[in-house]
């Protein structure tokens, strides 16, 4: 077999035209992406949401922990004071040195030491009303899921295809004295009827 | 755009249809979870994969294939009808070789891939699916003159 007739086989086998795909199959493949496609957007909007929840569970334990180190500093304080009975002062400028640097490090006055009299400062104030004051920053709602639910017939006798769109909205919280936030995270599905002409 | 050539290959690497629309599907969606950009060597060889992991299941296959035996008849090529005769007879020439020679005449002329792609796609060395090719090509030419007579 010379090159000129394997030329003219393949001549011959290009001319046939591969059956093109039916209509069907391609949509299937479509719907598959699709869904693909959404469960991708979901995963990372889980993580992101995962990542979110840490920073705000970073964000409330902080405190926490402050406030624990303060009533371990008391503890300690009132322990030494009933055990010795002595060096009250000294162990009270600690205590004050421990809060201050607590404090400082939260950019708060000291407790003891700014706080002649037991007033509180505006800031301290602030702190402490801080829970209440959340607002409202940004609202959004996600397209999660687009599904066909097929045809469906309606009460007049009327055939339609369904169509279910499943959203998640979103709002989220935040606090401008310390920048804590929360999502509250509400989902939702919305129906429509497409009419369909029978023939 | 490439739908038809990607079927004609997932057709050539399974029994029946219904299973090659399986494949096809299952590529696209392999190729999709690599991330990678898909191109046209690299979804033949999606295919290909798809289709062993599919001949591997051989109870989803009995049940497609009595599925497949009830509907459509199953040809590799549209067949107009001033060639109709011509077309089916190279189709079954096509039909009657040797799988591994098969797969390469479709991604030489159908996929239009180069021998080096090709190579890729089936795990071979590149003069060896040459090889293939030619001998493909001879053994096509008389199996046409057979099947002729």
């Amino acid at each position: 077999m010379n090159d000129e007739e394997i030329r003219q086989l393949e001549e011959e086998l290009s001319r046939l035209t591969p059956r093109a795909i039916k209509p069907e199959v391609e949509a299937c493949i479509h719907r598959a992406m699709e869904k693909l496609e959404a469960e991708r957007g979901r995963d990372h909007e889980h993580s992101s949401r995962k990542s979110a929840s840490s920073v705000r569970k970073i964000i409330w334990l902080a405190p926490m922990s402050l406030a624990a180190c303060l009533l371990l500093g008391l503890c300690v304080f009132f322990v030494a004071k009933d055990r010795f009975g002595q060096n009250f002062e000294h162990l009270a400028q600690v205590e004050e040195e421990i809060n201050g640097s607590i404090f400082g490090l939260m950019g708060l006055p000291g407790t003891s030491a700014a706080l002649p009299g037991g007033k509180r400062s505006d800031l301290q104030l602030a702190a402490v009303d801080s829970g209440a004051r959340f607002r409202p920053v940004r609202a959004e709602n996600a397209l999660e899921e687009r599904a066909d639910e097929g045809l469906v017939f309606l009460d007049d006798g009327l055939a339609a295809r369904r169509i279910r769109l499943s959203f998640v909205d979103t709002v989220t919280w935040e606090n401008p004295t310390d920048g804590s936030t929360f999502e509250i995270a509400t989902p939702r599905d919305e129906i429509f009827y497409l009419p369909v002409a029978m023939y | 755009m490439y739908g038809a050539r990607l079927l004609l290959f997932a057709r050539q690497q399974t029994r029946s249809e219904a299973d090659a629309e399986d494949v096809l599907q299952d590529a696209f969606v392999r190729i999709w979870k690599t991330g990678d950009e898909p191109s046209l060597p690299k979804l033949f060889t999606a295919i290909r994969r798809a289709a062993i992991d599919l001949g591997r299941q051989m109870d989803r296959r009995s049940v497609r294939e009595t599925k497949v035996a009830e509907s459509s008849p199953d040809t590799f090529f549209e067949q107009p009808l001033e060639a109709k005769e011509r077309a089916e007879l190279l189709e079954n020439a096509l039909r009657t070789l040797p799988a591994a020679q098969q797969e390469v005449v479709m991604l030489k002329i159908w996929g239009e891939l180069t021998f080096d792609e090709i190579a890729r796609v089936v795990d071979a060395s590149p003069h060896t699916v040459a090889s293939r090719y030619r001998y493909a090509l001879q053994t096509l030419r008389s199996n046409l003159h057979l099947l002729h007579q």
